[in-house]
């Protein structure tokens, strides 16, 4: 956290006035962090133009998935035509994430309706 | 040698056929110009004089005559140019033909009303240093300029202000001919918006400010009433009430000019409007109609290879096109007779009565999610998996939508932590009959103004199990 606050303090002063880099933060392993520093953490890194990169294994919990807002679940996936046999795991097409509404009826993607699942095979 | 009238006579004829003059002057107008040419003139009263006898005509080539109107004193200067030579007419000769045809009174611009302004402040500043005796000719010459101001100044509005009322008249025929000419509409359309623009932000509004008693004017100068009243107060300290008075019937008819020029400027404002969504609305369906028209008519050629409009391009352009197919619309419901059909039906009904028995009181007290510590969490996702492990399941295309449907029906306060709880609790159990399939596909739910954009889950019954 340190070293996140110095490198902000040395990119502004060699900044252009106007202009801005947007830097990827890293972090290994999310979890590590207490679910209450997020609530600051957040909107501290975007206002000072880091995005937030980070992985978890399953013991990540809910609401910090919801506070991050993005989720890109990699290992459910399978194909079952693969390159190669021992690697079926695919991965594609983006995160799956929390938005408002009307961004989510902007988006391309599809409410869900209830008629498919009252006629859904057993 | 020719017969020279005198300045009356000569007026009297020019009054006599005021057609000439006022082509005349619409000619001036439309360059722009304060000069006409001699030769123009010429031509215009020839058209005019062609069905008159010969005496009348005679008597009206004399009286136009350049030298004669120069001798006569009507027309002020003669400029030589070089496509010849250029009439400078009196203003006063010019100003009585447009009292006498309104459409020919030019609208007062932002410049004549600054220019009346300004000559009014001056007045203003030489009354400090006036001696306000009747005796001393400076002041009653100043006296007289400033009721002199202030009448032209009113005429002035008073004409304009009959001008602009017929404005919507004007407005009136203007669409009335467009009308009559379908397929030059637009066009005349751009032509009416353009010239009505220019007059709305040229005259109109000028003329409104400058006559608006509350405006405040650049520099801190005082605006119309305020000067008027500073005048009338440096004649009533001085004990010239007379004088005072008659300001103050000027001010109030000033005023009295401003609701009616209000009115118009109303009026061609809400029909500005109106012409410009209605010219925005036509330009985009008329665009977007030849986009199309030229698509479809690469469709009609011999050609059987092009049976579809090839519509990429225009969906890309067009915002509106894209994502038209997924937009929801209200789904038909299905009847079908098969066995299938109805034992799905009864599953579904049995199902749903099974979840309404079973857990339709609430488990959370409201206090209990509030208080955000871990061990509370910890609580309450405990009670969901156990409340996950008394839920009975079937084949679904989308199990998250089920979910939500449920937890939204079961859960107070119900948020996506809990729906995302349950799902990672789902995808890791491992001792049931299902299958628990992540597709590429995406969906979003929504709870009140948020929305969560997910992967569709398959659950599908694995094959070992599936004994129906």
């Amino acid at each position: 956290m340190i070293n996140l606050q110095l490198a902000q303090i040395l990119l502004n002063r060699i900044k252009k006035e106007g202009s801005s880099v947007v830097f990827p933060l890293v972090h290994d392993e999310l979890a590590d962090i207490s679910i209450d520093q997020f609530d600051w953490l957040l909107p501290h890194l975007t206002k000072n133009d880091f995005r937030l990169f980070s992985a978890a294994t399953y013991s990540v919990s809910p609401e910090l998935i919801r506070k991050v807002g993005n989720l890109h679940e990699i290992g459910s996936m399978r194909t079952s035509r693969a390159y190669s046999e021992g690697r079926t795991i695919v991965y594609w097409k983006g995160s799956e994430k929390f938005t408002d509404t009307t961004s989510a009826k902007a988006s391309n993607v599809i409410f869900a309706e209830q008629s498919e699942l009252e006629l859904a095979n057993s | 040698m020719k017969k020279h009238f005198s300045t009356i006579d000569t007026l009297k004829i020019l009054l006599d056929y005021p057609r000439i003059m006022y082509q005349c002057i619409e000619k001036m107008d439309q360059s722009n110009d304060r000069l006409i040419n001699e030769s123009v003139l010429a031509v215009v009263v020839r058209q005019h004089i062609e069905p008159l006898d010969t005496i009348e005509q005679k008597r009206l080539l004399s009286a136009f005559d350049t030298n004669n109107l120069t001798s006569a004193n009507v027309v002020s200067d003669i400029d030589k140019r070089d496509d010849g030579r250029f009439l400078l007419f009196q203003e006063s000769v010019l100003t009585i033909f447009r009292l006498c045809e309104a459409s020919l009174y030019k609208e007062v611009t932002d410049a004549k009303l600054k220019s009346r302004m300004a000559s009014l402040w001056d007045a203003e500043n030489r009354l400090e240093s006036a001696t306000f005796a009747e005796n001393d000719p400076d002041y009653i010459e100043l006296t007289e300029d400033i009721t002199e101001q202030l009448g032209q100044l009113l005429s002035l509005l008073r004409n304009n202000i009959i001008a602009m009322e017929r404005i919507g008249e004007k407005l009136e025929s203007m669409t009335a001919e467009a009308s009559r000419s379908p397929e030059k509409f637009p066009q005349y359309r751009q032509t009416m918006f353009e010239k009505t623009t220019h007059l709305f932000d040229r005259h109109i509004k000028p003329t409104l400010t400058f006559l608006d008693p509350k405006v405040r004017l650049l520099g801190g100068k005082s605006n119309l009433f305020d000067t008027l009243k500073s005048i009338r107060d440096k004649y009533r300290v001085n004990n010239k009430n007379s004088v005072a008075d008659q300001i103050l019937r000027y001010d109030i008819s000033f005023s009295n000019a401003f609701l009616p020029i209000q009115k118009v400027e109303r009026q061609v404002d809400h029909f500005l409007r109106k012409t410009r969504v209605g010219m925005l609305q036509y330009n985009a369906m008329e665009a977007n109609y030849q986009k199309l028209r030229t698509l479809y008519n690469k469709t009609t050629t011999s050609n059987l290879k092009n049976r579809f409009m090839d519509a990429s391009e225009f969906c890309a352009s067009s915002k509106f096109a894209l994502g038209l197919k997924q937009h929801t619309r209200p789904t038909c419901y299905q009847f079908g007779e098969s066995i299938a059909y109805f034992e799905n039906i009864f599953a579904e009904i049995e199902l749903r009565l099974t979840l309404i028995n079973s857990d339709h009181q609430s488990l959370f007290s409201s206090d209990s999610y509030k208080d955000e510590s871990s061990g509370k969490q910890l609580e309450r996702a405990k009670i969901l998996y156990e409340w996950l492990s008394n839920q009975q399941f079937r084949s679904t295309k989308d199990v998250i939508h089920v979910l939500h449907n449920r937890l939204s029906e079961w859960l107070e306060e119900y948020q996506f932590t809990d729906l995302l709880t349950a799902i990672i609790h789902l995808s890791h159990k491992s001792d049931w009959e299902y299958n628990l399939i992540t597709t590429n596909q995406f969906s979003y739910i929504t709870i009140d103004d948020e929305a969560f954009i997910y992967r569709r889950r398959k659950l599908e019954q694995t094959v070992s199990d599936n004994n129906e």
